[in-house]
């Protein structure tokens, strides 16, 4: 399992192994991006605080080399609504998904209030700090409460570089700590989504079985594959 | 010498095909009560599903009068009349009205015998019957439970894949097989006599 540590601000990390360093995820407290530690300085982008150890990296340890953006993770809120409707109003991004295409940014800014900021786990993909899509993990409750949903939707003009993979990365190694209740991890992708089944594939996730007419989706009966990682299985 | 007489013997095909001609379903009574103890009272029945073991008269009527009776497709699983066992499917709503879950349980001196099998072959019939929208009948046997699994494939249901820490049961935490029939699978099909 992936170590899950915070650290005080400020804190040397000069002193720990480069494996631990490596492994460690860090959460800034105040712009709530989730970051690896290293010894860059990291300027939290909300306030002026700078914690000088740590630094927006990749999630999968690739440091962010001079002018390439950085992936981090956070809250979606109101003020994304700009960006959040780049994704939302696209077909291509929703052909796949439960919801329809938006046409009002009325609805994406109920959608923002009334779905995403109660939600237990949703979060905004961020490139820069600029949100091109999202990421969520739903619960359950009673006998189902040892799993989660995972669902991701990302703008179409940043497919096919490894976006998502890296995000359920970062999602998949963390999720586990912050829930000790979650045993599985489960996603549903439509038969037709090659895409989204390569990334659970590439990120770890075993692939279980196809569901027949398990959802309507848009008027049609369709056929989910069901994938899981476990608490238990090898960590990203 | 003596000759040995061999004893009068029934071919058992015969035997069970005698005994699943009687075998009926219908909704549940009242009067069930103490056929219903015997089986939803005994823990290797109980086991392997979510109703929970059934300790005394009064709450054996408390289910059949609050559970069993108003279920729109809750059956007692019969022999002569008397209740052996049940069978449930529960619809899911809204979004989902096209799917619904199948259960089962058979008191434990009926296993064996081809009785949950020939129960579910004559509820789907039933079930696509009364819900014409209804595309998918799914069910989830734990994945110990052989025998279910067996009746599942044996009525037709295709085996989809196995669920991993799916859920939990009884306080544990199990891996489930999940099935699904559907509506365009051939199912309903002239029930045979086994």
């Amino acid at each position: 399992m992936s170590s899950h540590m915070s650290v005080a601000c400020g804190s040397s990390i000069s002193s720990l192994k480069s494996s631990t360093k490596a492994a460690m995820i860090f959460g800034c407290p105040a712009c709530k991006s989730t970051f690896l530690l290293t010894t860059q300085p990291h300027a939290c982008l909300t306030t002026s605080i700078d914690f000088s150890k740590g630094l927006h990296m990749e999630a999968d340890g690739k440091q962010g080399q001079e002018g390439s953006p950085e992936l981090s993770l956070r809250p979606l809120d109101l003020s994304d609504i700009d960006d959040f409707m780049v994704w939302a109003t696209d077909d291509k991004v929703s052909r796949f998904c439960t919801w329809d295409t938006y046409t009002s940014k009325e609805a994406g800014i109920d959608y923002i209030k009334n779905i995403v900021i109660p939600h237990p786990w949703f979060k905004a993909i961020c490139l820069d700090n600029k949100a091109i899509g999202s990421i969520f993990v739903s619960a359950n409750n009673g006998n189902d409460r040892c799993r989660g949903e995972l669902g991701y939707a990302l703008a179409s003009k940043y497919w096919g570089k490894g976006i998502v993979t890296r995000a359920v990365k970062m999602v998949a190694s963390s999720i586990f700590n912050e829930w000790p209740h979650l045993e599985r991890l489960e996603a549903l992708v439509d038969v037709e989504n090659g895409g989204s089944q390569r990334v659970l594939e590439k990120v770890g996730f075993q692939r279980e079985g196809v569901l027949r007419k398990f959802v309507i989706l848009k008027g049609r009966c369709r056929d989910l594959v069901i994938y899981s990682l476990l608490s238990t299985d090898p960590q990203p | 010498m003596q000759q040995k007489v061999a004893p009068p013997s029934v071919d058992p095909l015969l035997e069970l095909g005698v005994l699943l001609v009687r075998v009926t379903f219908r909704p549940f009574r009242v009067s069930d009560v103490d056929d219903f103890i015997l089986w939803a009272g005994d823990e290797q029945v109980t086991r392997t599903i979510r109703w929970k073991t059934i300790t005394s008269k009064e709450e054996a009527l408390t289910f059949i009068k609050e559970v069993c009776i108003p279920h729109h497709f809750c059956r007692s699983i019969c022999i002569d009349d008397r209740s052996i066992g049940f069978v449930l499917v529960i619809r899911w709503s809204g979004a989902d009205r096209h799917k619904a879950d199948i259960g089962y349980g058979v008191a434990a001196k009926h296993w064996g015998q081809g009785i949950a099998t020939k129960a579910v072959k004559m509820v789907i019939s039933e079930v696509f019957k009364d819900f014409p929208d209804l595309v998918r009948l799914q069910a989830f046997a734990v994945v110990e439970n052989i025998a279910s699994q067996r009746v599942l494939e044996k009525a037709g249901f295709t085996r989809e894949g196995l669920l991993r820490k799916y859920t939990f049961l009884k306080g544990q935490l199990k891996d489930l097989v999940i099935y699904s029939l559907l509506s365009t699978d051939s199912n309903g099909a002239v029930d045979d006599m086994v």
